[in-house]
């Protein structure tokens, strides 16, 4: 079977019946195509490579779970953004009641009264870039983002990065068309003077 | 257009709002300008570089983790369970080790089926055996223990996996089955056909000898110590193996079935819970939600409390619309009695009837008292009979009062069988044994069910609810569906009854056996109450679930009222009875819980209802009142007096009026209260006297003036009205706050016209002398008393007076008339 043709809501269709060997190639080409952009959202969500690839495996598995459930009429990708969006607020939430647990990420935990940049000098800075980013850039972006708080980041990511429409961006969220199209314009705009701040933008000048 | 407006348009800019303003403002404007090349570069950089990409091993972590996952499920469908859709944050479970390669050695299972010599006998038994084999694959597993359903199934699944075949019920690896179908020997390590089985014998046979004898199979491998197991000789030992149901996977290894599945289900994490397979997750949600908690901030603790507390509740039987939850528990063992049930096991007991029919004699040789509570049935004897009372039976013979009854068996004929009426009561009428009117609102509910049922003119028995014969046909068929319902909830302390979605009774026992020897009075009581709610109804196609329910009903047992009785607790939700516990030495003997109860019922209504029961039933009745409340202490017994007052008996005044005669207020209070409801004029005499007397008894004179004043008779009305004159104080607003309704009861018009007069000229008095007082203090005093008064004669003739002439310029214009309405009226 090709099921690099099919569809994302055809594949799932097609899971939802198929056992053994079929299911296994059926699932492994839904894994290759969202494992990247799920990998990405996580990664750019949490800023920790390998809490990252374990959100991305539950994310997956949850799917897994879940597939049965799958309405065709709802976007897949809607659905696994979704889920992987849930995952990675639950971990924050989680190391935010545990602080025993790393602390990787807690340096973006903001409140909205003060957008100050929190101070970057616990080490990160001097993180060596991980095999995942492609350039000093794309490290430079990390930076940036994890400067910013969580709602300015996730829809970043699921419209900068992953291009998600606004539309699809309300399901995943669960938000009102209006308050997505709110929190895109300040997250840019965030996003804007923080790559200032931390020389990420070109100066055009 | 300023700078700032223009920079929050920035983002549907961006987005590409085309925004003509947005445009020329940009386009004269160069700080703008260069703040929104800044806003679109970052933006462009963030999705040029904001990817990562992952690496190979996280796609192979991923498939690792839902592959089995995935296999799993896929066993569990076919064994008839759900897909697990539970979702949680539990770690993959580590590769699951299938049961092939766990027994590798699977080409040797064949081999090393007989470490000697197997050999088929005759052909043409091979032909009947096959067919027997036959006959046997397509006879069905056994379904009548329905829980093992699945067990079945998973033996299916292993018998696929392993390749197994069954040979005469017992399961062997597919090539021995082969083998043994083609009538091949295995003879010293291998299989080989009957031809070289004969070149062996022959060449075996002795030198010398011509012509080899015909071999005596039998003979030979009998004498090699084997023996025949339904066509196929084997050595005795693994005979005896075979006969045990053990078969041989490896050489040397002989495994069960049983044995085979607990490890199936282990590598696939599968438990087993009340008898059924499914997922370890799935046991536990299930645990939880059949497991009665006990709250942890709860403000009771009591034994009834700590009874519930882990109780499980098991998996119904349902038969028609009645389903029967089994409620699981331990036996309370630190108790220091035993219940007759574990006496009479323990052969310490023994029953005997006395020359008395109502009296059975129990010997206790135990070295613990024996508890017995009311409504024990014993069977044999003359008669089947039930416990009256709550007994124990401490090292020696007790009488223990009984009555007679005749489950199952019952007709009116048996005049004993009529009075054991509550505990073979359907559940509704059980439960009304708790409404404050006791006895005569069990007599009211069992007169609606008999008219409900076309039975009107008798006076209520309950046994008569069993007369129809489809009746006791339904119970019946009940019985029989419930006959195993003890033997397989051995372990059952107590059940939940529930008829379609509504839970009817939970009843709780402090010990499994009380529930065995309870169980079909429960059972009979449900059909019988089904019955009578269901008149007319469908029985549904699929009765739901109520296990929830069940639970939360149990559960809201935590959060009520605990009222101390003399039995245990009375069980109270929102001042509403729910059930009652019955304790003996601070150990629970039974928990008994009811939904909400139903409107209590007038007293007026249960005496108008039991008016036709006969006199002599009744006689007996407030006769075991008495001797109740004699017994009894002084908590319980306002309770008693309340249900003793629903009697429509003449005796019953007598007994309450001694019981207002008692030292304790609360005694008192309801005698007087429920005299007062009765409205039985016998008593009259004796409330006049006692009011009289009462005047310095603050609490009481309040409550006597009240009871006087409902009953309809005019020495009441006198008494109140001579009680005016000599009363003071608070005394007088007591007696003015009731004296409207005493004269308004009086249907006698001289009667009437007196009492108004003398009330009229007891306002004018007051008045008067509150006019003109003997000193200041007494001028408040009379002041209330006259307003009082005044108030009490707007109450009676319904008119406002401004001062006593008024009121007697009405009262000469009008007597006659109002006279002569208010006595006609009546």
């Amino acid at each position: 079977m090709n099921f690099e043709a099919l569809s994302d809501s055809n594949l799932v269709e097609f899971l939802k019946t198929a056992s053994g060997p079929s299911f296994e190639e059926g699932f492994r080409e839904l894994v290759r195509r969202y494992k990247n952009p799920i990998l990405t959202f996580l990664y750019r969500y949490t800023s920790d490579l390998k809490t990252a690839e374990d959100l991305a495996q539950e994310c997956f598995l949850r799917i897994f779970k879940k597939l049965h459930n799958y309405n065709p009429t709802a976007k897949f990708s809607t659905w696994i953004y979704t889920v992987a969006c849930n995952l990675a607020k639950d971990e924050f939430k989680r190391r935010r009641r545990h602080p025993a647990a790393p602390l990787d990420w807690q340096s973006s935990v903001h409140d909205d009264t003060t957008r100050n940049i929190p101070a970057l000098a616990d080490g990160h800075n001097d993180e060596p870039v991980t095999h995942a980013e492609r350039s000093e850039l794309g490290h430079k972006v990390q930076e940036v983002l994890r400067s910013l708080g969580e709602e300015d980041r996730e829809v970043l990511i699921l419209r900068e990065i992953q291009g998600l429409k606004y539309e699809e961006i309300a399901q995943v969220l669960d938000l009102p068309m209006g308050t997505v199209k709110s929190r895109i314009a300040r997250a840019r705009q965030a996003f804007k003077e923080a790559s200032k701040r931390l020389g990420l933008s070109v100066d055009v000048r | 257009m300023t700078c700032a407006e223009v920079q929050n348009l920035f983002s549907e800019y961006h987005d590409g709002s085309e925004d003509e303003r947005v445009r020329a403002h940009l386009a004269s404007c160069e700080p703008c300008r260069r703040e929104y090349e800044a806003y679109r570069s970052s933006l462009e950089l963030l999705a040029a570089h904001g990817r990562i990409e992952a690496s190979d091993d996280l796609e192979d972590r991923i498939l690792q983790a839902v592959l089995p996952r995935a296999e799993r499920a896929e066993l569990l469908q076919s064994t008839g369970l759900q897909r697990e859709d539970r979702p949680g944050l539990s770690p993959p479970p580590g590769r699951v080790l299938p049961l092939r390669t766990a027994i590798a050695a699977a080409g040797l299972i064949v081999a090393a089926f007989l470490s000697g010599l197997a050999v088929r006998p005759t052909d043409d038994r091979t032909a009947q055996l096959e067919a027997k084999i036959r006959e046997l694959e397509k006879r069905p597993p056994p379904t009548i223990v329905q829980q093992n359903v699945d067990e079945a199934a998973i033996a299916e699944r292993i018998k696929k996996e392993l390749n197994l075949k069954q040979l005469n019920g017992q399961y062997v690896s597919s090539e021995f089955f082969e083998n043994v179908s083609k009538g091949n020997y295995f003879v010293e390590g291998r299989w080989i056909t009957p031809q070289q089985y004969a070149e062996l014998i022959s060449r075996r046979a002795e030198p010398g000898t011509t012509e080899p004898a015909a071999p005596n199979l039998q003979k030979m491998l009998t004498d090699a110590g084997y023996v025949e197991r339904a066509g196929i000789w084997m050595k005795r030992d693994d005979a005896e193996r075979f006969d045990r149901g053990l078969f041989p996977l490896e050489p040397g290894k002989w495994v069960r079935m049983e044995d085979l599945q607990a490890r199936w289900m282990e590598e696939h994490n599968l438990v087993r819970e009340d008898g059924k397979v499914m997922t370890r997750e799935q046991a536990e949600e299930m645990r939880g939600e059949r497991t009665i908690r006990k709250p942890a901030a709860l403000p009771i603790e009591n034994p009834v409390t700590a009874r519930l507390d882990g109780l499980k509740i098991g998996i119904p039987r349902t038969y028609g619309a009645l389903s029967v939850y089994p409620i699981y528990g331990p036996s309370s063992e630190s108790r220091n009695f035993d219940s007759l049930h574990a006496a009479l096991a323990a052969g310490t007991a023994q029953i005997s009837e006395t020359s008395d029919t109502f009296e059975l004699r129990i010997t206790n040789t135990g070295p613990r008292p024996i508890f017995i509570p009311a409504g024990t049935l014993f069977l044999g004897g003359h008669f089947a009979r039930v416990s009256r009372v709550d007994a124990v039976v401490e090292g020696q013979k007790v009488g223990v009062p009984v009555l007679c009854a005749q489950p199952r068996e019952l007709s009116t004929s048996t005049r004993f069988s009529a009075e054991s009426g509550h505990f073979i009561a359907p559940l509704s009428l059980r439960r009304q044994l708790h409404h404050p009117y006791g006895q005569s609102a069990l007599w009211m509910s069992t007169q609606e069910h008999l008219q409900a049922l076309g039975i009107q003119e008798k006076a209520p028995s309950i046994n008569d609810l069993y007369l129809d014969d489809a009746v006791m046909a339904l119970i019946n068929q009940y019985l029989a569906a419930f006959s195993e319902f003890v033997e397989r909830n051995r372990d059952a302390v107590g059940v939940a009854v529930a008829v379609n979605d509504r839970v009817l009774m939970v009843q709780i026992f402090g010990d499994s056996g009380t529930l065995a020897s309870n169980f079909e009075q429960i059972l009979c009581a449900s059909v019988l109450e089904m019955h009578l709610q269901r008149k007319g109804l469908p029985s549904p196609a699929e009765v739901p679930s109520v296990l929830r329910e069940v639970k939360r009903f149990i559960e809201s047992a935590f959060y009520c009222e605990y009222r101390s009785t003399a039995e245990g607790y009375r069980l109270l939700e929102h001042g509403e009875d729910m059930g009652q516990a019955c304790l003996f030495r601070n150990s629970v003997v039974s928990i008994t819980l009811y939904p909400k109860q139903p409107e209590r019922t007038p007293i007026e209504a249960c005496l108008a209802a039991t008016a036709q029961i006969p006199a002599k039933k009744m006689e007996r009745v407030v006769k075991d009142y008495g001797v109740a409340l004699a017994k009894v202490g002084p908590a319980d017994r306002p309770r008693l007096i309340r249900e003793v007052a629903a009697l429509p008996s003449s005796g019953v005044t007598a007994l309450l009026l001694r019981q207002a005669g008692e030292k304790d207020f609360e005694i008192r209070q309801s005698a007087l209260q429920m005299l007062g409801e009765r409205q039985d004029r016998a008593a009259v005499p004796d409330l006049v006297a006692m009011f009289r007397k009462s005047s310095k008894d603050r609490s009481l004179f309040p409550v006597l003036a009240q009871c006087l004043a409902r009953i309809p008779d005019p020495r009441c009305t006198d008494a109140l009205l001579r009680g005016l004159d000599e009363a003071a104080g608070d005394q007088v607003r007591q007696i003015l706050e009731v004296l409207p309704l005493s004269i308004l009861k009086i249907k006698d018009r001289p009667a009437l016209e007196q009492a108004v007069q003398r009330l009229a000229a007891y306002y004018d008095q007051m008045y008067t002398a509150f006019a003109s007082p003997p000193n200041v203090l007494l001028k408040q005093h009379y002041g209330d008393a006259a307003l009082a008064a005044r108030e009490a004669l707007r109450k009676v003739t319904a008119q406002e007076f401004r001062d006593p002439s008024e009121c007697s310029a009405w009262w000469n214009k009008n007597k006659d008339a109002w006279l002569s309405s208010m006595t006609e009226k009546k």
